[in-house]
Formats: C-alpha cells, structure tokens, sequence
C-alpha cells in the first residue's frame, strides 16, 4: 500500500469560540472532530456533527479535495430562553480533506447517526491492492 | 468506575487559554462551579480548562436549560444525576480501535467522562427530564417555586 497516502487536512473553518471568520462570514462555522482510518479498499472519515440532520449535510468532492458542510439550526429555547453560560458555540460544520489518493468518487457515502457522520471513500480500482499470482512454471 | 476508563483523548480543546476564556471562568465561578474529570484512572490530563463534553446553559425565570454535546451517544449511555442543585453527567464513549489498516487521523474523544455543575436556584427535581438528540443533550430543570422570582406588591399605608 502506497505510504503515507491518504488525507491531509485544511484546517479552513474556524474551530474556535472566538471567531478568527473573515469579517464577510455572518454567522461562525466550526471545525468538527473527525477520526481518519485508511484500509485496503477505502477510506473512512468519521465526524462528531452533533445537532446536524441529514438533510443539512452538503458532501462534495472536486479536484481531490472533499468538503464536509453540516448546517446546525439554532436550538429552540434559544428564542425563549437568555444564555447564561456558554462554553461552545453554535453554527454550521465545515471542513475540507484533500485526499491524495485515488478515489472512486461517484461510490462516496455517507451516513450519519447520533451526530457522527461516518463517509466511507472507495479507493479506485487501480490504487486497490492486487494479488499477483505467480504461475509455476513447469520444467 | 473501573478501570476501563482509560480516556484517550478526552481533551476538547474548544477554547485556547485567552482573555475570553478566563471572563468565561468569572462567570462560571459567580454562577456554578464546574468541575473537570474525575475519571477512575485518575491521571491528571491536561485538558482543556471546561472538560468534556463543553457545556451551554440557558435560562429564564420558569426553568435552566442545560446543553450539552454528545455525539455517539444513546440515552441509556448517560448517567444524569440532580443532587439538590447539582447536576452531574457521566458517561462513556468507547471508540473501537480499528483492527486493519492504517489510522491518520484521531481527534474524537473516546472514554468516560463526569462534569458537575451547580445551578444557581433550587431546582423541583420532579420535572427534570432529558432529551438526546442528534447528538445534543439538552436537560431541563424547572426551578423550585421557591426560588422563582416573585412580584412584590406594595402597598399605600394609609
């Protein structure tokens, strides 16, 4: 297997509370925590996304790079209640891989539970591993 | 607990040591008192100064609403507990090491984890309830008729 392939990550949202957003972002966006895991035949992200549903989940994968958007609505007792303590923020997940190795695109899926988004990404034939096998030849 | 508790990363480190944080911990201290992991294994990580899970609260005059962010887990992997006014989540998240390949990438926090609070009023412990909710734990705490504000009427002495 080819070394140290794989995802490189681009730390291109903000992961913190106090915003370093450029000043044209409305709302922050975060950088959730992802667990990366590479085996024969694909790779496998999986994201804390917690207060994220399935269809606010935008997955695209262009020019090696795939992008993770996750849109987060505001809690309901925000409206009614006041904050009194806040430790982390609350908005939309983004983040960007860029994958080097060969990825057979059109197979990517994804699946999220509980808050954990889980995106497998199957390798291309060609980068999948190969079992050569050796004929004996007879003298 | 056992010492199956051996937390691998319980460290989220939302909030980088600054100014904010420590107008955050003003705050805390005026309001609860919240206390990092008392995990069995009892080695002091280095975590970040709110522990884990990070902990939201909101308020008004009928009811707290404790936030909290759970990923991967279910309800019946939570423990909730109300001592007087203080609340107490405990809970493991156990990670499955994988057992092919290669890994890359692990921030995920994986392992138990407890956070005290304690809420500034008395809370009526029979209309607390919890709800989990794509990975979001949000509990309710209805504040004792006690401790609800109360108007005073004054009135013309005559």
């Amino acid at each position: 297997m080819n070394s140290s392939s794989c995802c490189t990550t681009a730390n291109q949202a903000c992961g913190c509370d106090t915003a370093s957003q450029p000043a044209s972002a409305k709302t922050p966006t975060y950088l959730p925590s992802v667990d990366v895991h590479e085996t024969a035949d694909a790779i496998v992200i999986t994201a804390d996304v917690p207060g994220a549903r399935s269809d606010g989940i935008d997955l695209t994968f262009e020019d090696s790079v795939l992008t993770l958007r996750a849109a987060v609505s505001p809690r309901k007792h925000e409206a009614s209640r006041r904050p009194a303590y806040r430790e982390y923020g609350v908005g939309d997940y983004v983040r960007k891989f860029s994958v080097r190795e060969s990825i057979s695109a059109e197979r990517i899926g994804a699946r999220l539970a509980d808050g954990v988004l889980t995106i497998t990404l199957p390798k291309a034939d060609s980068v999948r591993p190969r079992k050569i096998r050796i004929e004996a030849a007879n003298n | 607990m056992s010492a199956l508790c051996t937390p691998r990363s319980l460290a989220f480190s939302m909030l980088s040591p600054g100014s904010a944080e420590r107008e955050l911990d003003r705050m805390v201290s005026t309001f609860f008192e919240a206390s990092p992991f008392a995990c069995a294994s009892g080695a002091a990580r280095n975590v970040a100064r709110t522990g884990f899970p990070p902990i939201n609260i909101w308020e008004d005059e009928h009811a707290f609403s404790v936030e909290a962010e759970l990923p991967g887990f279910r309800l019946a992997e939570l423990n909730i507990q109300l001592v007087g006014n203080e609340l107490t989540i405990s809970g493991t998240r156990e990670i499955a090491e994988p057992t092919e390949g290669r890994v890359h990438r692990r921030e995920r926090a994986s392992g138990c984890f407890t956070r005290t609070l304690r809420l500034g009023a008395d809370i009526d412990a029979e209309k607390v309830h919890a709800s989990l909710d794509s990975g979001v734990l949000t509990v309710t705490l209805p504040r004792a008729e006690n401790a609800k504000p109360r108007k005073i009427e004054i009135k013309p002495t005559v």
